[in-house]
């Protein structure tokens, strides 16, 4: 697969590029789509029927989506747009959370050992390079017919010049990779690392993968504000990482505590990612 | 001794010692109710203005009655053997729809069946779908939207019948 667009009239190549993979069970099995709606969409719908490990790609989603449902551009050849199925993950469910936390870090670490782009991670799981969000995660996780799937979602933006739309563009940037040769070596890259990371997280070594989240963390020892649920801000200062990934923040009037979701906080880089 | 706001506040105090989620005062006609969210603050608190209103008795002299919170334990004692639980399996925050604006997965009241989402409870990007294991009717839904919920706590009750 020398071309992940060109790979779409020749499946050979992503069978060749499936095969070449050093890993046991992701991207085992990849199934591609030039055109679709959102990869995570056809995980939902057929995961349960897919093998373990099994990789969707798209060279195009024409309604990406990322967290509450909020667009996800995704045009085609510009970046990569995957689902990673894993079906009855061995990670107790009050802890399937850090997954999230194990790919920004892979995903992070891929980016530099390819491009050797300097990316940071803002709290939980965007990556930042040169103040604009560059690549986002959203994982999903429910139980059918005794199974329990988890789907990752990962879309990175790796293409030159990306026409970002106007409500987007100040806050989303590429990473801007050497062509599709590039882009199939950090796909490559990403798969392999995150099957090695998931075994050490599935053998409880998450100290390790959080130790390596704290130094890549652009959140970490930053003052943010917490947002209520009335709408009131409080001014606050981020102490750690908890144990399961979760921001552990002091407030100025002396209190801590424990925060579990993006829409919590706003925390402010620079040209305004947020 | 008249109910100022002093008492208002130690009844708010005493409220918290005792992890009460609802307080419910009534005398001579005039009802006090004091309601905890577990996510605000002490001050961010709902209470009734004290304008207006006649004599009450203090908290630390006279009998006080609170009568809705004892019958409320008392409810749920009755859940605990009438009704399924459907437990969050991981802290996190609690959704009722898909997303924004969508219509709730599930009222009080629904008829369900088994594998049906209730619910999401998110935690660092990781939506958790929370599915029902028995089929029958939604008869409460214990935390409000958004709300931060633990490991272990009790989401939805489901009557099996």
């Amino acid at each position: 697969m020398d071309s992940i667009s060109r790979a779409c009239n020749e499946p050979v190549l992503v069978k060749k590029f499936s095969e070449n993979l050093d890993t046991e069970f992701i991207g085992k099995n990849i199934i591609f789509f030039p055109r679709v709606k959102s990869t995570n969409l056809i995980a939902k719908k057929e995961g349960e029927n897919m093998q373990n490990g099994t990789v969707l790609l798209a060279d195009y989603q024409s309604a990406g989506r990322g967290r509450r449902n909020k667009e996800w551009f995704s045009p085609g050849g510009q970046g990569l747009w995957i689902s990673i199925i894993i079906k009855n993950p061995d990670i107790k469910l009050n802890i399937l959370p850090v997954v999230n936390i194990l790919l920004s870090v892979v995903i992070t670490k891929s980016i530099i050992n390819i491009s050797n782009k300097q990316i940071k991670i803002k709290w939980p799981n965007d990556l930042i390079y040169n103040n604009k969000k560059v690549c986002g995660l959203l994982s999903e996780t429910f139980k059918i017919s005794q199974h329990t799937i988890l789907i990752s979602g990962i879309g990175v933006n790796t293409g030159k010049n990306i026409l970002f739309p106007e409500e987007i563009s100040l806050k989303a940037g590429s990473i801007e990779l050497e062509g599709d040769r590039q882009r199939e070596l950090l796909l490559k890259d990403i798969l392999e690392t995150f099957e090695r990371s998931y075994k050490l997280l599935i053998k409880s070594d998450f100290q390790k993968i959080l130790k390596e989240y704290k130094e890549y963390s652009l959140t970490l020892n930053k003052n943010i504000e917490i947002i209520e649920p009335e709408g009131i801000r409080i001014p606050a200062r981020v102490i750690d990482i908890g144990s399961y990934g979760e921001l552990v923040v002091k407030t100025f009037n002396g209190q801590r505590r424990n925060i579990y979701t993006g829409e919590e906080i706003l925390q402010k880089i620079n040209a305004g990612a947020s | 001794m008249n109910l100022d706001f002093g008492a208002i506040q130690k009844l708010i105090e005493a409220s918290e010692r005792c992890d009460l989620s609802e307080l419910i005062v009534e005398y001579d006609g005039v009802k006090i109710e004091i309601r905890r969210d577990k996510k605000r603050n002490f001050t961010d608190l709902p209470v009734s203005t004290p304008i207006s209103i006649p004599s009450l008795p203090s908290v630390q002299n006279e009998k006080v009655v609170v009568p809705e919170v004892s019958r409320e334990e008392k409810k749920m004692d009755e859940y605990d053997n009438k009704y399924y639980k459907v437990i969050s399996p991981l802290v996190g925050v609690f959704y009722r729809s898909p997303w924004p604006g969508a219509n709730p997965f599930v009222d009080a009241g629904d008829k369900v069946s088994v594998g049906q989402t209730l619910c999401i409870v998110e935690a660092m990007k990781l939506m958790n779908e929370i599915t029902t294991e028995v089929s029958g009717t939604v008869v409460k839904i214990l935390p409000k939207n958004e709300d931060v919920v633990q490991n272990g706590d009790v989401l939805f009750l489901i009557d099996p019948a």
